[in-house]
């Protein structure tokens, strides 16, 4: 059976190869409409269809009728390839300028016993015949009503300004929302030059987009639900800032551009005055003004703690990872085996590699005081490189330089597990007598440690990878958790000026701590409070506080 | 009795890796087809998410994972290009992770072969580029300017679905399948959370407690949390892969570890009590 | 020659840590430029360094073959792989597919070689899980009993064949208006106590590393360039 349907699959196959793509089935005209005519003082309705892939061969006739059952009259003809959306002459906004939509504009409907022209108010029947050779298709019916279309009113407080605290890439649009919100749609049309041509940059329906949705903070920007705010970056011709040259990479200058805002609803229409504005960038990001104070706080109380610490004993509290280390030394000592000290997986630009490799020279040198070995196996490089020059300096400081290894700290691979294994290995082969664990770890956390354990090994880790530590926690005799692993260095040294930052960061937390505590509080009032609210437009969630921008990240 | 446990107490591992292994192995040998699969609620909301994209939407799906987390997550990364596939999506792809890169490509190839879609048309794979972090912050800039050429060589400026993606707030979605960093968080950090664009994704599950953070904070739409959670998503995109195929192992090794640990606390507490009384 | 060696990279340490922490507060594209030239320059660094890295491995592996020590073998395995997979490099000319559409040995060498051993090395997590929880969790105090709990119940509960038994056999789905299924209690142990704790810490750890991070950029600790002060 397998056999004879090979060739027949094959020779289907050369079968459909053969053919030429097939023509396209005729079909009804798609997506007929009829709407009143927009923006004009009444009389007249637009009709608007699907360009069809046979247009070239088909011509369409719109009927109309008083009534749904007919009798239908032919009003209008149009060629299949004649009469297009973006022909109709109408501004830029909600008609929209397809080029492969047809439209027609019908002023007159034919006699049988009907007014000759479109009233406005009367209900009429339309629906479309498309004639291809000797196949005629058409539409289902529907009703369309004209109506005079005066004009809206003004929109209050329309302001295009550049968006503060960016690039040069934006500009923002305000302006008050109106009564007819529900019903209205705005659009803001952009220019290169004041007499247009005119094109839609961003639209929204009345009632979406105010200013809060922004996303600055108070300290810049309003938070009135009653003013919309569009935040315009593109025209159609690209984007308001151009691009980066990819080959050159440099960027045209900005050019000027021109706004308006414009307001539609039904068929009648609104619009601004055209504004001209150039989105200029700005120095300062002042959308992060509090990170920046955070930043100079935090770094103001660090210095000044470590000031008051230079002349002053500072308790620091046990962590009894770290006091593990004289005995993990004095214990390799004993047995003559070395000491396994790795640093992470990640680059010196973690501060989890960088308070490793601190660590490491304490350690070193209470090596270097006991004559014994440590070999520190890399996965980066450059952390080699700085590890090597801490681990001398540590035999120098120790008065052993002459017992100082050039092979102690050696690279091994950046591959994860291939470093992990090669790792794994020597422990299995070495037996060290203790095996240190700091910096950052993934997945291999378990596997080095679990290693370390099953041959017997005293082990300390110390890691801000969260998502490690439960492993380090299972497998280790001591774990440094999180800041700990920051603190070593102090904790070993106890360098009066390491010590200080630790008492800055105690600071720093009580801060924080007392921060959350009242930001808790606030938030739970908000949503109480908001939950009481009747009103769905009056109703807020506790993001809407201020004093959440306080803390908010930008 | 004491004896015994005493002796349980100090078994050699390697006993234990046996049972592991024969708990994993029995059901890919002979599928055990338990019942009770059923989707979470974060694995739910990314799948309600996609459902409600419009067609054209585009999509960003960065593979950042390496082979050793193919198994775990690949699955995942199959059945979300291939939605995306079902619902018409354009689909842009790309790793971090230099060792993903042929990973990526096949995962992204295979299911549009299969869904009939057209390269540089429904879908685009840019590759992987260097810099980790600043390929993100790059990207939200231009992402013609961080990838001038996909990993076909073909000029981005040449690649149709290419045109009105420019930066990374033009995506209606991005995703990262991360087995570590960086991953899910970085892209967060550094680029969703920025741009407001919403994210999704998925993670080994080593990290899937990390990235509760995330879900609980709403910075993700959804999320697919290891195997468990590709079967969970193969079940609502009602095919059978990979993940389904593997729950079983994860079953019985499951119940074997939790297992272990009851015996071996059974164990301590038998063993310490004549110390406790001394 | 003390210049070049301390005081200069404090200096270099100083502004480049400045120039970064002030870049994110400049929204100009320049100042993003700058970022971009920085990590490029880490990388091109990076780059040389991992020469260094190659230079280390081959001394430690010749220094074994040329003493002949225990498993010097393997030493020779690790020039012969370097070696190899450099060669198949640039036969496939650094492509994966080659012109012709066929996967080039390259592609070979990771699919059949980099794949599988990668795979199996982090696969052995599932057996170290197991033999690190049977060793150490152990119900001693109160706290690691807590721990314990949670540890099944997170390991049970995630297994859907439980949440059948528990909610389709047993009927336990809610218990005086609390939903009690299983997937319910796990993703409160996920996302109550477990992110609560992870919160903690993180507050901690960047703490933590932005006052290590103070502390290099002011030159306040200089252990890392080798020594004290």
């Amino acid at each position: 059976m397998r056999i004879a349907a090979v060739p027949l699959t094959v020779l289907l196959a050369t079968a459909a190869l053969g053919q030429e793509a097939a023509p396209p089935v005729p079909e009804a005209p798609k997506k007929f409409a009829v709407v009143d005519f927009p923006f004009d003082g009444g009389g007249a309705l637009a009709a608007t269809w699907e360009k069809m892939p046979y247009d070239d061969r088909v011509s369409y006739v719109i009927l109309s009728a008083p009534a749904k059952e007919g009798p239908w009259t032919a009003c209008l003809t149009v060629k299949g390839t004649e009469g297009w959306k973006s022909e109709a002459g109408l501004p830029p906004g909600g008609w929209g300028g397809e080029k492969d939509v047809h439209y027609a504009k019908i002023t007159k409907l034919a006699d049988a016993g009907m007014a000759p022209v479109v009233e406005d108010g009367r209900e009429t029947w339309f629906r479309i015949r498309a004639t291809l050779d000797d196949k005629v298709l058409e539409s289902e019916p529907v009703a369309a009503t004209s109506s005079k279309n005066p004009p809206l009113a003004a929109v209050a407080e329309v302001k295009f300004e550049d968006f503060t605290s960016d690039n040069g890439s934006a500009v923002a649009a305000t302006w008050r929302a109106g009564p007819d919100d529900e019903k209205t749609t705005y659009y803001v049309l952009v220019a290169a030059s004041e007499n247009g041509p005119w094109a839609v940059a961003e639209s929204t329906p009345g009632g979406e987009n105010f200013m809060p949705d922004a996303g600055l903070p108070f300290w810049l920007w309003g938070r009135d639900k009653d003013v919309h705010f569009l935040k315009i970056t593109k025209s159609p011709l690209g984007p308001l800032q151009p691009n980066e040259d990819p080959a050159t990479h440099t960027r045209a200058p900005t050019p000027d551009w021109w706004f308006r805002l414009v307001a539609e609803s039904g068929g009648s229409r609104w619009e601004s005055a055209p504004v001209k504005l150039r989105p200029e960038w700005n120095v300062f990001d002042w959308a992060k003004l509090n990170k920046f104070f955070y930043m100079i706080g935090f770094a103001a109380v660090c210095l000044v703690v470590i000031r008051i610490a230079r002349g002053r004993h500072l308790f620091i509290r046990r962590i009894p990872g770290l006091d593990a280390v004289d005995e993990a030394v004095g214990r390799a000592t004993e047995m003559g085996k070395p000491i396994y000290y790795l640093t992470g997986r990640n680059s010196m630009t973690d501060v989890s590699t960088v308070a490793a490799t601190l660590i490491l020279g304490e350690i070193a040198k209470k090596v270097a005081t006991y004559d014994t070995q440590i070999k520190v196996p890399h996965t980066d490089a450059i952390v080699m490189a700085v590890c090597q020059e801490i681990t001398r300096e540590a035999y120098i400081t120790a008065g052993r330089p002459d017992a100082f290894r050039e092979d102690s700290n050696f690279f091994v691979t950046d591959d994860q597990f291939g470093y992990t294994a090669a790792v794994d290995g020597m422990m299995v082969r070495e037996k060290p007598a203790a095996c240190f664990y700091m910096g950052y770890y993934y997945a291999e956390a378990l596997l080095l440690a679990e290693t370390g354990a099953s041959t017997g090994a005293i082990q300390v880790a110390g890691t801000d990878a969260d998502h490690q530590l439960p492993f380090f926690v299972t497998a280790c005799d001591y774990t440094l958790i999180g800041e700990e692993l920051y603190a070593a260095g102090a904790y070993l040294s106890r360098e009066p000026v390491l010590v200080g930052t630790l008492r800055a960061q105690d600071v720093g937390k009580a801060v924080i701590l007392a921060g959350l505590l009242i930001l808790t509080v606030v938030a739970t009032i908000a949503q109480w409070v908001s939950a009481s609210e009747t009103d769905p437009k009056k109703a807020w969630s506790w993001q809407e506080v201020w004093i959440f921008d306080l803390v908010r990240g930008n | 009795m004491r004896e015994l446990f005493e002796k349980l107490l100090k078994m050699d591992r390697r006993w234990i890796f046996l049972l592991v292994g024969i708990a994993l192995m029995v059901p890919i040998l002979k599928p055990l087809k338990l019942p009770g699969l059923k989707a979470s609620t974060p694995v739910q909301d990314l799948y309600t998410y996609i459902e409600g994209l419009p067609e054209g939407s585009k999509v960003l799906i960065s593979f950042d994972f390496d082979p050793a987390s193919k198994p775990e997550l690949e699955p995942m990364g199959a059945a979300i290009v291939r939605h995306c596939m079902r619902k018409k999506l354009k689909v842009v792809a790309m790793t971090l992770w230099v060792t993903g890169a042929s990973l990526a490509q096949r995962v992204v190839e295979s299911e549009a072969t299969a869904a009939g879609a057209k390269y540089g048309e429904d879908y685009v794979y840019l590759g992987w580029k260097p810099g980790n972090v600043a390929v993100i912050t790059g990207m939200r800039e231009d992402i013609h300017v961080v990838f001038p050429k996909d990993s076909k060589q073909t000029d981005l400026s040449k690649i149709p679905m290419m045109q009105d993606i420019r930066r990374l707030r033009d995506f209606d979605l991005a995703f990262s399948f991360a087995a570590g960093s960086p991953g899910l968080d970085t892209w967060i950090a550094y680029g969703a959370d920025k741009e407001k664009v919403k994210m999704g994704g998925g993670s080994t599950a080593v990290n899937v407690p990390s990235m509760a953070v995330f879900v609980q904070s709403g910075q993700l739409v959804g999320f697919i949390g290891a195997l468990r959670g590709a079967a969970e998503y193969e079940l609502l995109m009602n095919f059978s892969g990979t993940a389904t195929r593997g729950m079983d192992g994860i079953a019985l090794g499951s119940y074997l570890v939790a297992a272990l640990i009851i015996l071996a606390n059974i164990g301590y507490w038998l063993t310490r009590k004549p110390k406790g009384v001394a | 020659m003390l210049f070049a060696k301390r005081q200069l990279p404090l200096i270099i340490c100083f502004v480049v840590g400045v120039v970064t922490a002030l870049q994110d507060f400049v929204p100009t594209n320049f100042s993003q430029k700058v970022s971009i030239w920085l990590s490029d320059w880490y990388i091109i660094a990076a780059m040389f360094a991992s020469l260094l890295g190659f230079g280390s491995v081959a001394l430690v592996h010749s220094g074994r073959i040329r003493r002949q020590m225990k498993g010097w073998g393997y030493s020779v395995l690790v020039f012969v792989g370097v070696v190899a997979m450099f060669a198949v490099g640039v036969i496939s000319g650094g492509k994966e597919v080659s012109d012709s559409g066929s996967p080039t040995p390259l592609t070979w060498m990771y699919v059949y070689a980099m794949v599988p051993l990668q795979a199996t090395m982090f696969s052995l997590l599932g057996f170290y899980v197991a033999s690190a929880a049977f060793r150490s969790f152990r119900a001693k105090s109160l706290e690691s009993t807590l721990l314990l709990a949670a540890a099944l119940i997170v390991l049970i509960g995630n297994v859907p064949f439980s949440n059948y038994l528990w909610s389709a056999k047993m009927g336990l789905t809610e218990w005086q208006g609390i939903k009690i299924g299983m997937p319910d209690i796990v993703g409160w142990v996920m996302s109550t106590p477990n992110v609560a704790a992870r919160r903690g810490v993180a507050f901690g750890v960047a703490l933590g590393a932005i006052a290590t991070a103070l502390k290099i950029i002011f030159g306040i600790e200089r252990a890392y360039l080798g020594g004290g002060d």
